[in-house]
């Protein structure tokens, strides 16, 4: 068997590309330093580029004997979350270790100049990007058994967030088939997330709030929204049945639906939606880490 | 080195990091731009009483290094498929289970497994290689052997 594994090897060569751009490279004189980053390929490297390329944060040269940034109060984010979240390339002054799991507060810069301050915690996670409605790219906390590319980083997350309950209690699969964000193509967009589970499992509000709107539609099937205050509401669609009226007031957790395929769908789910002032967020951003850990993708 | 001594580096040893990589990484783009940076990095270096077998060694130490780098942003990759591969013929069936049983090993076994079978290191080099007791690297390969036999059956051979 292991002989076959050398034979396979002699098989696999280095593309002669490689050793052009490399010459090519060299030639510059003095040879260039290259930051530990790497070069990018966004075509590629799509979730490292957006963390990157969102902050233009070089991560410092290892050969100069340069660290890399050290973590203190003043931040800048590299990377934007929904619900507050940023992912931190720097925090200048203390080591990441120490801030880790510990709720701090922070100036945090963003790439476009705004700086945001605040009580925030934090966090390391493995992120994935995806992309808003409005073609803004955003981090969001991966999950187990997700299979695009994440990146690892300190994730802080304002300490006043709006967490929201899982509103399927009776299932822990988000689909990945079809994920919350701007698909590659650019123009097919799903606003949520689906929660496949049996017809008739029961569904909760995610959150305290008010029926806004209880209905059908040909697109959404039997469907409502909840009004949780400041601008956020959600919406429960493809249900097989809705058990409140309009204008009722629900408390979190409450039963609000049953699961069905009512509607634009292909079998029984949720398609759960989080809006803040009428836009489409990723809800992922907007579970706490303890519900997260018991969510994955399938 | 000067650029001529870097031309000959590369063409013996280029493939060699870049198949190190490769198995590491499990992604082209990766492998790719660890080449690149080893041998810019080798380009660097002063070289002047170096060996082939030195300069070898410094090469798949620095690989393995940049890789780790690089891996450190990297997480819950899927592994990479042996017909994914750029400039590669379509392989053999048995040629793509090995390669993917490989990949589905721990960075540790897989390392030591590529070194040693599809790089020839013995176990003593492998240890000089990657500052680890002797005794550790055929512990690893060890493992790794067992780990592919379950997976793909066959002979535990040498």
């Amino acid at each position: 068997m292991m002989n076959e594994y050398q034979k396979l090897m002699g098989g696999i060569r280095a593309p002669q590309e490689l050793e052009h751009r490399v010459l090519a490279a060299a030639e510059e004189k003095p040879p260039a330093r290259r930051p530990m980053g790497f070069a990018l390929r966004p075509a590629v490297c799509a979730v490292l580029a957006v963390v990157l390329v969102l902050g233009g944060i070089v991560l410092g040269d290892a050969d100069k004997g340069e660290a890399p940034p050290v973590f203190g109060l003043t931040a800048y984010a590299s990377g934007v979350g929904d619900n507050g979240a940023a992912l931190l390339a720097s925090v200048d002054g203390q080591a990441a270790e120490t801030l880790e799991g510990t709720v701090q507060t922070l100036s945090v810069t963003f790439a476009d100049g705004r700086t945001v301050q605040g009580a925030y915690y934090l966090h390391t996670e493995a992120l994935k990007t995806c992309t808003n409605e409005d073609g803004a790219a955003v981090l969001v906390p991966a999950l187990a058994g997700e299979t695009e590319e994440t990146v690892s980083g300190l994730y802080a997350v304002p300490e006043e967030s709006v967490w929201l309950r899982w509103p399927v209690a009776g299932s822990n699969t988000v689909s990945l088939s079809a994920p919350y964000g701007l698909r590659a193509d650019g123009v097919a967009f799903h606003s949520g997330i689906d929660i496949p589970a049996p017809h008739g499992t029961g569904v909760d509000a995610a959150a305290a709030g008010v029926v806004t709107e209880a209905g059908y539609d040909t697109a959404r099937g039997n469907y409502l929204i909840l009004d949780h205050g400041d601008g956020l509401t959600t919406l429960y669609a493809h249900c097989s049945e809705v058990l409140v009226e309009s204008g009722v007031r629900v408390a979190a957790g409450e039963s609000v639906a049953l699961v069905g395929a009512t509607g634009m769908a292909t079998g029984p789910h949720l398609h759960f939606e989080v809006r803040r002032d009428g836009a489409a967020q990723n809800p992922v951003a907007y579970l706490e880490r303890s519900v997260r850990d018991t969510l994955k993708m399938g | 080195m000067n650029e001529s001594q870097l031309r000959n580096a590369i063409t013996t040893y280029g493939d060699t990091v870049y198949r190190l990589a490769l198995c590491r990484m499990q992604h082209v783009a990766d492998a790719e731009d660890v080449y690149q940076d080893v041998f810019l990095r080798l380009l660097r270096q002063e070289t002047a009483d170096w060996d082939g077998e030195r300069t070898k060694a410094w090469l798949i130490r620095t690989t393995l290094n940049r890789c780790a780098d690089l891996h450190r942003l990297r997480l819950r990759r899927p592994t990479l498929a042996l017909d994914e591969l750029p400039d590669t013929a379509q392989p053999a069936e048995e040629a793509a289970e090995l390669w993917a049983a490989v990949a589905r090993l721990p960075e540790k076994l897989r390392t030591v497994i590529h070194l040693h079978y599809g790089e020839g290191y013995s176990t003593g080099e492998l240890a000089a290689l990657l500052g680890v007791p002797a005794a550790t690297v055929r512990t690893r390969l060890h493992r790794g052997r067992q780990q592919l036999k379950e997976w793909l059956g066959g002979q535990d051979d040498e």
